[in-house]
């Protein structure tokens, strides 16, 4: 452990050794928001005129900007809202928060990524996609529920893992190694109602951000993907409201000011297909339940200049009940941060985290049969992350997260005296998860930027009387480099390395909201993966379109997979299923991107190869991965047709997913059981689907309240993919097999009204 | 005949029931699918049971998975069963190739463990190739009797519920099946019905619900006087494993619940094993008590 320590030391070394012998500065440092509600702008440009010296605003909207003496002119840009230019004259050190108006030229229009204009060029990060709000809006969506994960899944390098899937594959990683954050707590299950809803709510979301590889060295614990989801704050200047209603829920949010110094948010949303059920003629579904709720709760509080607290939650549930079987999951989430100014130059942020999941199932068929089962995964976390801003030329980033993880794999059996079925508990897992990390961004001259980073990570099983019996720890290197070529040219590069101790213990392709993660320990090592990517970027039109051409290479080690037939739920030994192995992924993305004007959205392209080798499956050879799909096209767009109508359609294509299919068989008892090919040896047909989507303003300019009537048509041509593919045997001819395609979603037209106040 | 019975768990039924709620929202279509035939395969399947009867091996040859034709049966092999103190020869049947059958007068014995052994030239070569493979045989359980009611879950269905009694010796699994004036009701693969008591707290079988008979399926329909036979087998967990392994390969995968589909392991083995060459299929050994009543609706 010392040489990894040693490493860090060394690294805040050479971080402290580039900042010193520096003259004099004054700081000018504070806060960018949205003049209209308040709201903290993530990602903000703050310029001195006519350079490139200047910064960004965190996540916070914090800003600083380190300068010798003198007179100068700030241009604080996002894009669409209005530049603002400030005059400084720095002599003491001077705290400026800024407000800006959204244009009003702009107001109706989508704003793709909001950010500052030519940020993809200048920032050193690559492998990242942003998208706001507005923007996940016009995608049309299934049944009309607008989705966060549903628009990430159209953006390059993304695949949905399935048909209607809130499920996502990043780069050919797993499902399972993306780690999802709310307000920084970690969601272990993005899904409702068997995967086809995501849990985000639209109207509560801020900031949508998804690292594919040039994971930030403050963020670790997944191999492949980052997906951060910042709420909006509240409105701390009015009380307004956001709601819909669509064909199978309702939502609604609502922010206001409490006082001068805090806001707060509360947003809900519920499905009422089961309203529907109870209609039916069929006793047993007019008894039976099912529906999904979740709600978003934030409250920030500006106690001065210097400090603020926010606090967060969601409250998540799904509820499938029968008069024969019941299942209820869900995620609960609670955040508390504290932003603590302790100069100009250094921002930090200490948060607390919960992170629950939980399911419970039932089943009511005999007093000798009844069984439940109820399996709950608890994090508790801490973080304290660090960013101290010594000039424009370097943000430096350190601090400590700590996540304590007590995992409940599961605990039932049978119910009553009378249970043939006695009652089980697998072993609770615990273990502590920690890292220290340091990173800087620097300048070089006006033309290099490099990005440098370390990340020690530490995992420790623990029993239960807290004793430590494993420890595991990695470095985990990151680094970037961009030379700007000029303001519309810049090509990257990007080096990370990310760990992953936990593993979800499920073998299906985009998971259930049955699985249970596990915990990596004397015999099972953590997964790792080293990535590699450079970039081409560049914007035309004075930015209005970006495009951008990435190829990656992924090297991963100590991959988990399970061994055929492998049972998961309820297994004492879940050890004795794992198989490990390595595997590799490479691919080029290209992206052109329109981000704003009555026409915007975007093409991708990824031309990508995922490959596994695991012991004991496919006979130890190489295999395609359950996420190879070498072609994939997505086309969003949305066009404002008038001030009343605006209209939107996305065109997406991929390879078919890899499959396993029978190509012999052999007869017992009457039946014929396959005889199957190489893993993942054929695919599926292709996938493809064209969705469309309208949108009627309803109100006239100037109200309050607005409102709008959403009308979509997801898979507008009605294409046929496949779900899956089941072999069977004819009735009347049981020496006679077919295959039959299970599709789902052909022409599901959908109309929401939504409105605004 | 149409019969429902629970998959290995009840709890393993709420998530057959999850599925099936995705498979509401789903539609079917038959495609046209092109994978060339794998290699055949060698497939050897039978068993020994604590009844006096003809025991039955089959060795027949795998096909294409869309081939319209019945398996091509094995001739010729050499095929016997043994064990410490006994070894019985099968004798290849005149009536169906492939099909080898010991005499009417065998019975195995619950607590022995069968040695079976095959040798046959399958790859025609002029060499004949030699395969193995044993199984214990368990002890059973007993039924004491057994009872009908309409079904509390299912409209239209009748339950039939069984008394009995675990065996006290062994891991125990089991295996149901039901008979309808001598007639088998589960006689496939997909109605086999097998459990496992790794966390059964009772050796009691107190009127448990074993199968679901639809009585709006004119095959399945009970009539006064029927005669219905229940039998359950103490089988191996080796089987049971191979049985439950196969009906999940016929039900199929989904993304959602399933793992990705995968050959059932077989516990068959050559003597000299060869790449060219590869074996399917099970012999296992397994005892079992039977129950007979007679069929009365109740008013």
């Amino acid at each position: 452990m010392n040489k990894y320590v040693q490493t860090l030391f060394i690294l805040l070394l050479f971080i402290s050794i580039t900042l010193s012998a520096q003259e004099k500065k004054f700081t000018i440092s504070g806060y960018v928001r949205d003049a209209n509600s308040g709201e903290d702008l993530i990602g903000a440009e703050v310029v001195l005129s006519g350079t490139r010296t200047g910064t960004v605003s965190n996540a916070y909207g914090f800003y600083s900007l380190s300068l010798p003496p003198g007179k100068y002119t700030l241009v604080f840009s996002y894009m669409g809202y209005l530049r603002k230019e400030i005059p400084v004259e720095l002599s003491p050190d001077v705290k400026i928060n800024v407000d800006l108006e959204i244009n009003a030229r702009e107001l109706s229009e989508v704003v793709v990524a909001a950010t500052s204009k030519n940020a993809n060029i200048t920032k050193a990060e690559m492998s990242v996609e942003k998208l706001s709000a507005k923007a996940i809006k016009t995608v049309p969506a299934l049944m009309g529920e607008v989705d966060v994960i549903k628009a990430i899944q159209l953006l390059p390098g993304v695949q949905s893992t399935s048909e209607g899937s809130s499920g996502f594959s990043v780069r050919g990683g797993g499902h399972d190694q993306n780690l999802i954050l709310l307000d920084e707590a970690t969601v272990y299950s993005a899904s409702h109602l068997m995967g086809f809803f995501s849990v985000f709510n639209n109207d509560a979301i801020k900031d949508v951000t998804l690292y594919k590889g040039d994971i930030p060295a403050t963020f670790g614990g997944r191999l492949s993907s980052l997906l951060d989801i910042r709420t909006k704050d509240g409105n701390n200047q009015r009380f307004t409201g956001t709601g819909g209603i669509g064909l199978i829920s309702s939502r609604l949010t609502l922010e206001s000011p409490l006082g001068s110094k805090a806001s707060v948010l509360l947003s809900g949303r519920r499905t009422y297909a089961d309203l529907f059920l109870k209609l039916s003629g069929d006793e047993n579904l007019r008894k039976s339940s099912l529906y999904f709720y979740d709600m978003n709760v934030k409250v920030n509080f500006r106690v001065n200049d210097d400090n603020r607290i926010f606090l967060a939650g969601y409250w998540g549930r799904d509820k499938f009940i029968n008069t024969f079987a019941g299942m209820d999951f869900g995620n609960k989430t609670v955040t508390a941060r504290w932003n603590h100014i302790f100069s100009p130059k250094v921002f930090s942020n200490f948060t607390l985290i919960g992170s629950f999941y939980d399911y419970y199932l039932k089943s009511d068929i005999s007093s000798q049969l009844n069984q439940d089962w109820k399996s709950r995964m608890n994090d508790y976390g801490f973080k304290a992350d660090f960013s101290y801003l010594p000039n424009p030329q370097n943000n430096i980033k350190f601090g400590y997260n700590f996540i304590y993880h007590h995992f409940i794999p599961g605990e039932g059996g049978g119910i009553g005296e009378e249970s043939l079925v006695g009652r089980i508990s697998l072993p609770k897992e615990y273990a502590m998860e920690h890292a220290l990390y340091a990173a800087n961004e620097t300048s070089v001259g006006e033309k290099l930027k490099l990005k440098y980073g370390l990340r020690y990570s530490i995992f420790q099983n623990i029993s239960k009387g807290i004793e430590i019996y494993n420890t595991r720890q990695q470095l985990e290197p990151r680094a970037g480099i961009n030379y700007i070529m000029n303001d519309i040219h810049s090509v990257k590069g990007s080096y990370s390395r990310t760990v992953q101790y936990i593993q979800l213990a499920s073998n299906s392709s985009s998971g259930s909201p049955l699985d249970v993660w596990f915990q990596a320990s004397q015999h099972v090592k953590p997964q790792l993966c080293d990535q590699f990517a450079v970039g081409y970027f560049r914007n035309f039109a004075d930015n209005a379109y970006e495009a951008s051409v990435e190829a990656y290479y992924k090297d991963m080690k100590d991959v988990v997979d399970f061994k055929d037939h492998a049972q998961l739920m309820g297994n004492k030994d879940i050890e004795h299923e794992l198989r490990f192995g390595k595997g590799y992924s490479y691919g080029l993305e290209v992206m052109l991107r329109k981000n704003s004007g009555k026409l915007n959205g975007w093409i991708s392209y990824t031309l990508s190869k995922s490959r596994r080798k695991i012991d004991d499956i496919n006979e130890g050879n190489w295999y395609r991965s359950p996420y190879d799909k070498p072609h994939n096209i997505s086309i969003v767009g949305n066009y404002e047709l008038t001030p009343k109508w605006s209209v939107s359609a996305n065109w997406v294509y991929a390879s078919g997913t890899p499959v396993t299919y029978p190509t012999g068989r052999f007869q017992i008892e009457n039946n014929y059981v396959p005889i199957y090919s190489g893993r993942n040896e054929f695919r599926y047909p292709a996938y493809h689907r064209l969705d469309l989507s309208a949108t009627w303003q309803l109100s006239k300019p100037g109200k309050r309240f607005k409102h709008e009537l959403n009308l979509s048509l997801y898979n507008a041509y009605g294409r046929k993919n496949p779900w899956t593919i089941i072999f069977r045997q004819e009735d009347n001819q049981p020496d006679v097999s077919y295959a039959e395609m299970v599709y789902l979603f052909t022409f599901i037209p959908s109309v929401t009204w939504n409105f605004t106040f | 005949m149409k019969i429902s019975s629970y998959k290995k768990t009840p709890l393993a039924a709420i998530v057959f029931w999850c599925v099936s709620f995705v498979c509401i929202l789903s539609c079917t279509d038959r495609i046209d699918i092109n994978t060339e035939a794998s290699a055949p395969r060698l497939v050897i399947y039978g068993y020994i049971t604590s009844d006096t009867t003809q025991h039955n091996i089959k060795i027949t040859r795998s096909s294409g998975y869309f081939s319209t034709e019945k398996p091509e049966g094995i001739r010729n092999a050499l095929v016997t069963i043994r064990t410490e103190q006994e070894c019985f020869t099968l004798k290849e049947s005149p009536l169906e190739a492939g099909l080898y059958q010991t005499d009417a007068s065998v019975y195995g014995t619950e607590g022995k463990t069968y040695h079976l052994s095959v040798i046959v030239d399958f790859d025609e070569d002029g060499e004949t190739e030699e395969y193995e493979a044993s199984s214990y045989m368990p002890h059973p359980p007993r039924i004491d009797s057994i009872d009908f009611r309409p079904s509390i879950l299912f409209d239209n269905y009748l339950e039939v519920l069984i008394w009995g009694h675990m065996p006290e010796k062994d891991e125990n699994y089991l295996s149901f099946h039901l008979y309808r004036n001598q007639e088998i009701v589960n006689d496939s693969l997909q109605g086999f019905f097998i459990i496992d008591d790794e966390y059964m707290q009772q050796t009691e079988i107190i009127g448990v619900p074993c199968f679901y008979l639809d009585q709006e399926e004119e095959q399945s329909i009970l009539h006064d006087g029927d005669e219905i036979t229940a039998r359950i087998d103490g089988v191996t967990k080796e089987y049971a494993t191979f049985i439950g392994n196969a009906q999940s390969e016929l039900w199929g995968s989904d993304p959602i619940f399933s793992g990705p589909p995968a050959n059932v392991e077989t516990n068959i083995t050559s003597k000299h094993p060869s790449e060219d060459i590869r074996v399917s299929g099970f012999f296992t050994a397994f005892s079992g008590s039977k129950k007979k009543t007679v069929y009365h609706p109740k008013k």
